[in-house]
């Protein structure tokens, strides 16, 4: 069983490392919610999807957190009427992503918190250790 | 610390035996304080050398913060009141070899 | 010689602390994992019996003279975990509010605060004691 002083900080990085890579998907949905195919009637960008697990660390015998998965999202394509579109069918019809923005800034506030709260616990543990390590003064 | 505050309980029996006891009496109280020394110095040289030794495992990340701070504090706690008792082990013997002459 | 005990009560209770604090972190980590149910250390007043039946059973030689006892790693009554039984569900089957932790998390830190600030007054307190 090692520190637990120490483990708090190596648990609070695997979840930032976590959200922050929630949030490197998050951005990549909204930067293409507007992406459509290259050809007529191609398949536009399809959205993202990332999921985490629970893994016990071998060292500290902690929960940490890890990628479980990334993922595509196989809801089906909006359809929009704009013949002028490169990507329109014959029938004027353009596949948009299937990106809903208010999801996604929704999922990102969450990311966002998550994130914070880890950092939190970061800063935390290291008062904890900073106070411990002061009683050995004068 | 609390072996060491008894030590310093036990002094009042280290002085002068009474005259009907053997004439080796200032040997006796000499012998007396040779051993309380002796330990009062293996204690504290005991007490440095673990927390020595938890500082270096702390230093090797096999201890713990807490485990190093504490055997640090306990150390300086030990070291300072077997300091004292020595002072006052030697006061005392100075004393009494003031008081044969 | 009564206020020697305080270290070793101190000691357990840093320890417990740590170990609440490690949960905490956990559970924090994991405030998105799907099925993952928030958890908690078991109360300090469980921590402190087992103590205290301990110096019942087992020699007094265990603790040293300073009232540590002996290794961090094989204090006399491990810390557990159990499932915080106040956590809500969401539809993930995650059970952890980050405002609850964060909550607990704070109150660790005063306790820890408090907790460091015994020692070091004690310790300040028997050495000047044994100084003149």
């Amino acid at each position: 069983m090692i520190d637990s002083l120490l483990a708090p900080g190596k648990i609070a990085t695997a979840g930032m490392t976590a959200q922050s890579k929630r949030l490197l998907i998050i951005s990549e949905n909204i930067a293409n919610s507007q992406s459509v195919g290259a050809t007529p009637g191609a398949n536009p960008y399809a959205r993202k999807t990332i999921s985490f697990k629970s893994e016990i660390d071998r060292a500290t015998g902690t929960a940490l957190v890890k990628v479980a998965d990334y993922g595509i999202d196989r809801s089906p394509f909006r359809v929009e009427k704009d013949p002028g579109n490169p990507a329109a069918d014959k029938n004027g019809f353009v596949k948009m992503p299937n990106v809903n923005l208010m999801v996604e800034m929704a999922d990102m506030r969450e990311a966002n918190r998550a994130y914070q709260a880890n950092l939190q616990v970061f800063r935390q543990a290291r008062e904890l250790v900073s106070m411990t390590i002061d009683l050995m003064r004068t | 610390m609390i072996d060491a505050i008894s030590k310093t309980a036990r002094l009042p029996e280290l002085q002068m035996q009474p005259a009907s006891a053997p004439p080796t009496t200032k040997a006796n109280t000499v012998g007396g304080f040779d051993s309380v020394m002796k330990s009062v110095a293996t204690e504290t040289v005991n007490s440095i050398h673990k927390s020595e030794m938890t500082a270096i495992a702390g230093i090797n990340g096999k201890a713990s913060v807490q485990q190093v701070v504490e055997q640090v504090m306990a150390a300086e706690r030990t070291l300072q009141t077997t300091i004292a008792v020595r002072d006052k082990v030697i006061a005392a013997y100075q004393e009494i070899s003031r008081m044969a002459i | 010689m009564s206020e020697i005990q305080i270290f070793g009560i101190a000691s357990q209770q840093a320890r417990w602390l740590a170990d609440r604090q490690t949960v905490i972190a956990s559970n924090l980590a994991n405030s998105s994992t799907p099925g993952y149910k928030a958890k908690d250390v078991v109360p300090f007043s469980s921590v402190l019996e087992g103590v205290q039946s301990g110096l019942k059973v087992t020699n007094a030689r265990h603790m040293n003279d300073s009232g540590i006892a002996g290794q961090a790693g094989a204090s006399i009554a491990s810390t557990e975990t159990r499932i915080d039984p106040f956590g809500i569900t969401s539809r993930s089957g995650n059970s952890v509010s980050v405002e609850h932790e964060l909550v607990k998390g704070g109150r660790v830190a005063g306790a820890y605060s408090l907790n460091t600030n015994i020692v070091k007054a004690f310790h300040k307190m028997l050495l000047m004691s044994v100084r003149r």
